[in-house]
């Protein structure tokens, strides 16, 4: 429910950007409004010529891609979409259209380099979400976006510590390796701790089987210290001695 | 030499490509009544496992189909439960180790009446013909004992979280125990400590996922069904002693470290 409320409210301070009026019916992903957005960005004339690849204005994918996943994220709740045979079916349907209208939006910014506010809060809506490929989706468009503290904490939140999908870890540690502020990385270093003591075991696996992409010098005698904390014997121990010898060269 | 060479890089190549994706085909499928360690639908573990490896880990725990009978099903019930046992300890454990002895013994039970519900304890089997095969569902898309389903697990699946027994029951609870999280708060529940409903929210949850979480107050067929199960306990009889240690070294399994039947 929670969730739901979450997207409605989000679409509705989109809906005072971009009048009801204005939007055109709904089209290809590929379609662009080249309405400026003064708000979120600098005016494009302000800019030096060449133009940039970004452009700066709200695509009307981002608000097609945004009403259509709430409306399909009601379904959870009220039945809209049905689904192969059981219970689970009509769960699983829905991911999969949420998923399809992710991976479109991902692919759409990363051809036109979009860069947006809208998308960053839409994937970070999604991270939230419990199907793994729906997860798996929203790491990728988030991906697209710049560094940010919400997005870091999403990822560290919803990836890392509540997630049990140990498929989604490799990415999500690329995606943490784009953060190299120092208090980005104490951030990162904790998750990664809690997670590798008391997370899921296949995600604890994963973390500790890619800590390399992580290890740097200010971090690496913090995770020598969480190696001391697991028993001897266990497999993950052994993973992250691993990866710090590798460090070390 | 250059033959042995090719035939080297040809094996690690196909085990390299075996290891990255597990083929999730129904091969050899074979029927069975509803009963503790049998149900209607099961498949090879092989090539998805293999199969000598599993019956070293996993002998006990592995159900023969030429043991109908209730004296059958009670071997197999008696080895299932302190493994199962186990496994939910460990694993609530290593997720909370503040948990309570309530919570860890509501956790536990939990998961015996989730076993029930979704495929009554039944992972391998034996089959007459002496072929390993593990049990199918929900239209051959649930895998195993916590029934992983291939419509959202695919990657996990092809991973090989489906067959192996310990994987399954890993990636089951690791989907269950978020239930069991949000159940705590959950407005259907009246207090964190009412283990008995944060069970009946968390197997709703699990079946029907997180939006789902209140429905069993809804009195449905399959949560009259779980409650059923949780309540009367049926597993019981068929189990001879409840205390006895399980012999199969699960935080090994758990860890994905194999093998494991020697350690």
């Amino acid at each position: 429910m929670k969730r739901s409320l979450g997207i409605i409210f989000f679409v509705g301070c989109a809906l005072v950007i971009i009048p009801k009026a204005q939007k055109p019916a709904v089209e290809g992903i590929s379609a662009i409004v080249a309405e400026p957005v003064t708000q979120l960005h600098e005016p494009l004339a302000a800019q030096s010529a060449p133009p940039t690849p970004r452009l700066h204005a709200k695509p009307t994918s981002i608000v097609n891609v945004r009403e259509k996943i709430q409306v399909l994220s009601e379904c959870y709740e009220s039945g809209c979409v049905m689904g192969e045979g059981d219970a689970k079916g009509a769960y699983f349907e829905i991911g999969k259209r949420i998923t399809t209208e992710l991976d479109s939006l991902a692919h759409t910014v990363e051809a036109d380099q979009l860069i947006d506010q809208d998308i960053s809060d839409l994937a970070r809506q999604q991270l939230t979400n419990e199907d793994g490929f729906v997860k798996e989706a929203a790491l990728k468009l988030i991906a697209t976006q710049p560094t940010s503290a919400d997005n870091l904490s999403a990822i560290l939140k919803d990836v890392v510590l509540e997630s049990s999908d140990a498929e989604l870890i490799d990415q999500a540690l690329l995606e943490l390796a784009r953060y190299d502020r120092a208090g980005d990385q104490y951030e990162t270093q904790i998750a990664l701790r809690e997670s590798l003591l008391h997370g899921s075991p296949f995600v604890a696996m994963k973390i500790a089987e890619g800590l390399g992409i992580i290890l740097n010098s200010a971090n690496v005698n913090f995770f020598a210290r969480v190696a001391i904390e697991i028993e001897d014997g266990s497999a993950v121990k052994a993973a992250i001695l691993h990866a710090l010898e590798e460090f070390s060269g | 030499m250059l033959l042995k060479f090719s035939l080297l890089l040809f094996a690690l190549m196909y085990i390299a490509a075996n290891a990255a994706s597990v083929d999730l085909t129904c091969r050899n499928k074979v029927g069975g009544a509803w009963n503790f360690g049998t149900a209607p639908s099961a498949c090879n573990v092989s090539p998805a496992a293999n199969t000598p490896a599993t019956i070293n880990e996993y002998a006990s725990v592995i159900f023969a189909d030429s043991h109908t009978n209730s004296a059958g099903r009670r071997a197999y019930m008696s080895a299932m439960y302190p493994f199962l046992r186990d496994f939910a300890i460990y694993y609530i454990q290593r997720r909370n180790p503040k948990a309570s002895d309530a919570e860890v013994t509501g956790f536990v039970m939990s998961i015996f009446a989730l076993a029930e519900q979704e495929t009554l304890w039944t992972h391998y089997r034996e089959g007459t013909d002496n072929i390993l095969r593990y049990m199918r569902g929900d239209g051959l898309h649930g895998h195993g004992l916590m029934q992983v389903d291939d419509r959202s697990h695919t990657a996990a699946l092809k991973a090989g979280r489906g067959v192996d027994l310990a994987y399954n029951l890993v990636y089951g609870f690791d989907v269950y125990y978020k239930g069991w999280l949000q159940s705590a708060s959950a407005k259907c529940v009246s207090s964190s400590s009412n283990f008995h409903d944060r069970a009946r929210a968390a197997w709703a949850s699990y079946n029907g996922g997180p939006g789902a979480i209140c429905r069993w107050t809804k009195n449905g067929t399959a949560d009259k069904s779980y409650n059923a199960h949780y309540v009367q306990k049926e597993w019981l009889p068929y189990v001879s002693d409840t205390s006895a240690a399980s012999g199969i070294n699960v935080k090994c399994l758990a860890e994905g470290v194999r093998p494991c039947a020697q350690r």
